[in-house]
């Protein structure tokens, strides 16, 4: 397994390296240059040109390029042009505040989404199924914005319960996370009773039934552990999308997250920044996919045998791997 | 088949009927038949004839998403099996009654280990501790012939006759007394087929277990049921003692199963093929339903149902025919 997962994180610098080059050679060739716009339109030519080399833009793309890979095999992000601060420093501030947003997030869609899939699935097509999927889809379709709003307008203007904006505590973030959650909720939900539903009829249930062991045991031991399979997946790129940053829902709550930096640097073409912001994205993507698929072979044991005898062919190694695993339960 | 006292489960007038797509799908329609502790019924028919969804419906665990009626009645020792409370019913099966699954590639759960599979019904009704639980499920995997190094794998590890093997351990790891074999095995090889016969067939030896055998294998109904039921779209058309029917099997699609000359010596293994399919069971014709098919259908076979006549000792047939040799016989009302 450590030999699997040392393949995955080395397979992840080839993966950046490329993603890095995309979105230099992308921001290069977007329309907009950021010195006008940093300067205004009142600017003269000289300015421009001053800034322009202050900058390093007046040199080739393939050296710029060149340049900001080299940097970047130093973790250095390099500085915002129009803040002058660095990107790297800044990204590191701001990654507390989108993790403890998304961390929460994921943790309130997958405590509450998923026992509402399983009931429904449980109590497929009775009223409790229906009016619940009626109210997920619901959340499904509201704006995350919306519902942010609404939670402001009850819970900080008419009640009082709750701050309405700002990052300096953990109860600012009660209601970001609900309304960054709903929808993802929502959809976890629909999710875990489709698959649930899947499970309950096939054949190893009517087994596990057959053995006489309570609906309880049949659904917890059985049913939820093959069903939740297909929703590892699904929670974690909703996890990844969640630590990208929610812009709507940083903006809204005036969170510093890294959403609102990167919205920011694209409009004011503040290149490190928004190439900065990509590749940080695109770290986390590859390293959540790769917890992703971790828990997944723990769950999945056919998965796991694939995993290990990728990386050794030796049959006899993957059977004791596997015994030992079990034993620790 | 008087003495009711004498039964471990009679089976009553049995209905079941699935819905799909609108439809009703009548799989089981009025089947009857009762079996004593210690003996084997073999329930023979071609595929769809409703033998699986009979055995299901003993276990009540039919599938509650398509199921749409399960009437009649199922007396298991003096219990009412279709009335009894979920609860009790629970702690008889895997315990009193239990199944072995027709298709072993589905019927394991592929995230638990082998033992464990097994282990969690001791635990369930053997009240035994974990350790305790696991020391059985490794004795009863070395009955089927695994061994215990193989015992913590998963099922993907393993061929399809070692997972009909853990199934037959599942199903017999409490010692039920009355044992559904749903063709136990049709997935293995003819060597491992006669060691889970004689596995058993001891079983039933040592501990009196009632065995429902449904198959399609003739030899095995030949040397082991005491008893035959040949079932046709959802009934009973023939039953008796294993003589009985192999010496007079008096239902024209017995007949055309068994081939031209059935013979208790001869070693017939497979069903022969009879001409024609069987009814839609969504559609059931009026009359007899094997009359489309059969080759010595009168005119009052098509125009209402057929009832059981007794023939034998324990032979009955439901058929107008009542066995006759000839096709003019009279039509018995
Ligand atoms: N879940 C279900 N939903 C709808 N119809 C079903 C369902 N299960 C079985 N049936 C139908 O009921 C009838 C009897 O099925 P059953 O599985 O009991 O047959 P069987 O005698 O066991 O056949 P085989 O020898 O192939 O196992 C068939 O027509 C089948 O299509
Ligand atoms: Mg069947």
């Amino acid at each position: 397994m450590a030999r699997y997962i040392g393949k995955r994180l080395l397979q992840m610098i080839p993966i950046l390296i490329v993603v890095a080059i995309l979105i230099f050679s992308l921001m290069s060739f977007v329309p907009g240059d950021p010195v006008q716009i940093m300067l205004g339109d009142n600017a003269t030519p000289e300015q421009i040109m001053e800034t322009r080399a202050s900058l390093g833009l007046d040199k080739p793309f393939i050296s710029r390029l060149g340049s900001y890979l080299a940097d970047l095999a130093r973790l250095d992000f390099g500085k915002s042009y129009t803040q002058g601060t660095a990107v790297g420093a800044e990204l590191m501030a701001r990654f507390p505040k989108t993790l403890t947003l998304a961390f929460f997030s994921i943790i309130f869609t997958i405590v509450i989404g998923i026992p509402i899939g399983i009931q429904c699935a449980i109590n497929a097509n009775k009223l409790s199924d229906k009016v619940w999927m009626f109210l997920t889809m619901l959340g499904n379709s509201m704006p995350g914005f919306w519902l942010a709003l609404l939670l402001v307008i009850l819970f900080s203007v008419k009640l009082g319960w709750l701050p309405s904006s700002g990052d300096s505590g953990l109860n600012y973030f009660i209601l970001p996370v609900i309304a960054n959650s709903i929808g993802s909720l929502a959809d976890i939900a629909r999710q875990t009773r489709s698959s649930m539903l899947e499970v309950i009829r096939s054949d190893y249930v009517v087994t596990a039934r057959s053995k006489g062991l309570s609906e309880r045991d049949v659904i917890w031991k059985h049913a939820l552990p093959n069903a939740l399979i297909p929703i590892i997946t699904v929670c974690g790129s909703r996890f990844g999308f969640m630590l990208g940053g929610t812009v709507i829902i940083e903006s809204v709550f005036s969170i510093a997250g890294i959403g609102t930096y990167m919205v920011n640097g694209i409009n004011s073409r503040d290149y490190p920044i928004v190439q900065g912001s990509i590749i940080y994205i695109a770290f986390i993507f590859a390293f959540i996919m790769l917890l992703t698929d971790l828990i997944y072979a723990y769950v999945d044991p056919r998965i796991k045998a694939q995993y290990i005898s990728a990386g050794s062919k030796s049959k006899k190694r993957e059977r004791g791997g596997i015994r030992k695993s079990y034993g620790k339960e | 088949m008087s003495n009711a006292e004498k039964n471990l489960i009679s089976v009553e007038d049995l209905v079941v009927e699935y819905h799909s797509g609108g439809e009703t799908i009548h799989a089981v329609n009025g089947v009857s038949f009762s079996l004593e502790k210690g003996k084997t019924i073999g329930l023979v028919g071609e595929t769809g004839a409703g033998k699986t969804s009979i055995a299901k419906a003993i276990l009540r665990i039919l599938p509650d998403h398509a199921t749409q009626a399960v009437r009649g009645k199922i007396n298991f020792k003096g219990q009412e099996l279709l009335s009894i409370p979920e609860k009790e019913m629970c702690a008889l099966r895997g315990k009193s009654i239990s199944m072995i699954f027709q298709d072993p590639m589905t019927a394991l759960n592929p995230v638990k280990p082998v033992v464990e599979q097994i282990a969690e019904g001791l635990r369930r009704h053997q009240n035994m501790s974990k350790a305790q639980s696991i020391q059985g499920a490794i004795k009863m995997l070395e009955t089927v012939g695994i061994s215990e190094d193989r015992a913590y794998e998963y099922p993907h590890q393993f061929s399809g006759g070692m997972k009909q093997r853990v199934v037959i351990a599942i199903a017999l790891a409490c010692n039920p007394e009355l044992l559904i074999a749903d063709e136990p095995t049709t997935a293995l090889d003819v060597t491992i087929q006669a060691q889970v016969m004689d596995l058993m067939k001891n079983l039933q030896k040592e501990l009196g277990t009632a065995l429902i055998l449904i198959t399609h294998d003739l030899g095995v109904v030949a040397e082991v049921c005491d008893y035959v039921a040949v079932v046709y779209a959802g009934q009973v058309v023939e039953y008796g003692s294993r003589e009985e029917v192999f010496d007079h099997p008096s239902h024209p699609y017995t007949v055309g199963l068994f081939g031209a000359l059935p013979d208790l010596s001869k070693n017939v293994h497979r069903l022969s093929p009879v001409e024609g399919l069987p009814p839609d069971p969504s559609n059931l014709p009026e009359g007899c339903s094997f009359a489309p098919r059969c080759p010595r259908a009168l005119e009052g076979c098509r125009k209402a149902p057929v009832g059981m006549s007794k023939i034998g000792d324990t032979h009955i047939v439901r058929c107008l025919l009542d066995g006759k040799e000839d096709s003019h016989g009279t039509v018995r009302d």
